[in-house]
């Protein structure tokens, strides 16, 4: 028997993403959730079908501005698939520099946030401040700080000017201790850890049912990481560990995307040493039959999915974009019941949400859930 | 793989690539194809996908074990337009299976909620990714 129905969001002052969430309470404690998402849905999948192949990676980018590079990176790899061509061994450094850079701007971002959500705004404001050295070396090498667009069919559309590797190693090297700091203040603050510790559990179990992908699944205790499952562009030849921790709880998804954050740093230290001079795109012959393609990468956020289908034209013929954050949005009502009600912002943010989703109106009547419509509400005035 | 041989009895593979199969399996049986896929122990399904190809509407279930994904494809008759849930052996195709239905039209049998992910409640027309 629940005593109260609290509506919170889609625009809450203290959780800036677009989703509703119908939390069932009784006191201050959350014993049940709905929840609906659809308020910025742009039904960019359907708009992809109107457009030529070489322009529809500018839309993919833009689907998330945090992981644009992530969405380029899997859009041209499925369209590579379907042309069946290799991209030349340059590009793939490149791809994977910018992949590694827009991993530290997003978990950067993250902490801010999380930060911001317990109250915490010094944590913001040093998060943001250190997010820069990112932005910076990303502008350095794309031309860009945030939607890059590198990425293009066969390859990369710009090569990395050789002075600005040094420049881009040397914003590294000062970012690394940055982070040091912030994993030590994570790790240690005791209000940080008052605030997150033993809070928002999800077991292993869970996680494996659920299909919940990238931090979250790795916070749990599950290895899920297609960068080592899939072993995409250059990520073979690198020396990289999957971060995991094995509490599931607020804490622990914490530590692993601030741990992440010195990995990511690493990877792409290692990366910028094998830029070797060489073509950066092999452009292949534009030229689709009906074939059908799947690709994977790990977002800054998780598994991300594209199914891509192409007919006889220079259009895609169906394109099926699978993001993290819509895998992730099942663990919800795990993470949520039994907590309280001032801890929501905070655990939703554990979850690093990018949502981009409409929602109805409804009233509940006597315990009951009734759907108003349109012109219901224009018959009440 | 066992699977892969239960399944070729089943289906057909239309499509290999690396680390990655493509089955054709037919609309009656594929309650049993993606039995057998839980029964031997894949627990992950990562994404649904959708096509109208004009004639029929195409599914894919996309099934994956660390770097190995699975793809089953059933074609339904648009006249029909309606598949069984997986949701009680894959819980995590419950948002998926919602958003096949309704941006496809494909009602889903036995789907624990089966109300709009995307579109507003009260939507009305033609499922939007119908050609």
């Amino acid at each position: 028997m629940h005593n109260m129905m609290i509506p919170f969001g889609p625009a809450h002052p203290a959780l800036p993403e677009p989703v509703h969430l119908k939390l069932f309470l009784e006191g201050e404690y959350i014993m049940g959730v709905d929840f609906s998402v659809g308020y910025n849905h742009k039904g960019i999948e359907r708009a992809l079908e109107d457009m030529e192949f070489a322009k529809s990676i500018f839309m993919a980018g833009r689907i998330c501005g945090i992981c644009s590079s992530a969405h380029t990176t899997c859009f041209t790899q499925g369209v590579e698939k379907l042309l069946d061509v290799q991209i030349p061994q340059k590009a793939k450094v490149i791809r994977t520099i910018v992949f590694e850079l827009e991993r530290l701007t997003s978990h950067l971002l993250w902490l801010g946030m999380l930060g911001h959500e317990m109250g915490f705004d010094t944590l913001f404001m040093l998060a943001f401040r250190e997010r820069e050295y990112v932005l910076d070396s990303v502008e350095l090498i794309t031309g860009k700080r945030v939607v890059h667009d590198a990425n293009t069919i066969g390859g990369v559309r710009r090569d990395i000017p050789p002075e600005n590797i040094k420049k881009v190693n040397k914003n590294l090297g000062i970012l690394k201790d940055k982070v040091e700091y912030l994993q030590n203040l994570v790790k240690k603050d005791p209000i940080i850890k008052k605030r997150i510790v033993g809070v928002g559990n999800i077991d292993k179990d869970d996680v494996e049912k659920l299909c919940l992908v990238g931090p979250v699944a790795r916070a749990s205790g599950v290895p899920y990481d297609i960068r080592k499952t899939d072993k995409y562009l250059i990520y073979n030849d690198l020396n990289f560990k999957v971060v995991t921790q094995k509490d599931g709880d607020c804490f622990a998804r914490a530590v692993v995307r601030v741990q992440e954050m010195l990995e990511s740093i690493r990877l792409a230290r290692q990366a910028l040493t094998l830029i070797k001079p060489g073509p950066i795109r092999n452009k292949p012959a534009m030229t689709f039959t009906e074939k059908e393609s799947i690709s994977r990468v790990e977002a800054p956020r998780g598994e991300l999915i594209y199914y891509i289908r192409s007919n006889n034209t220079n259009r895609p013929a169906r394109v099926k974009v699978r993001t993290p954050t819509y895998a992730n949005l099942m663990c919800l009502n795990k993470i949520l019941l039994g907590n309280s009600l001032a801890d929501v912002p905070v655990l939703i943010s554990s979850l690093d949400p990018c949502l981009c989703c409409t929602d109805r109106v409804t009233i509940v009547r006597n315990g009951k859930e009734e759907i108003i419509k349109l012109e219901d509400l224009h018959g009440h005035h | 793989m066992k699977l892969i041989e239960q399944l070729k009895k089943i289906g057909k593979v239309y499509k290999e690539g690396k680390n990655e199969v493509w089955f054709i399996i037919p609309y009656k049986k594929i309650r049993g194809a993606i039995k057998s896929v839980f029964d031997f122990g894949i627990i992950r399904i990562t994404s649904i996908s959708g096509y109208d190809n004009g004639k029929e509407i195409e599914v894919i279930y996309h099934f994956v074990k660390e770097n190995f994904l699975l793809n089953l494809k059933v074609l339904i008759s648009k006249n029909l337009s309606e598949i069984n849930t997986i949701t009680d052996m894959f819980p995590g195709a419950f948002l998926l299976e919602k958003e096949l239905s309704e941006m496809l039209g494909v009602k889903i049998i036995g789907h624990p909620k089966p109300c709009k992910l995307f579109l507003p409640e009260d939507f009305e027309g033609k499922p939007p990714l119908r050609k």
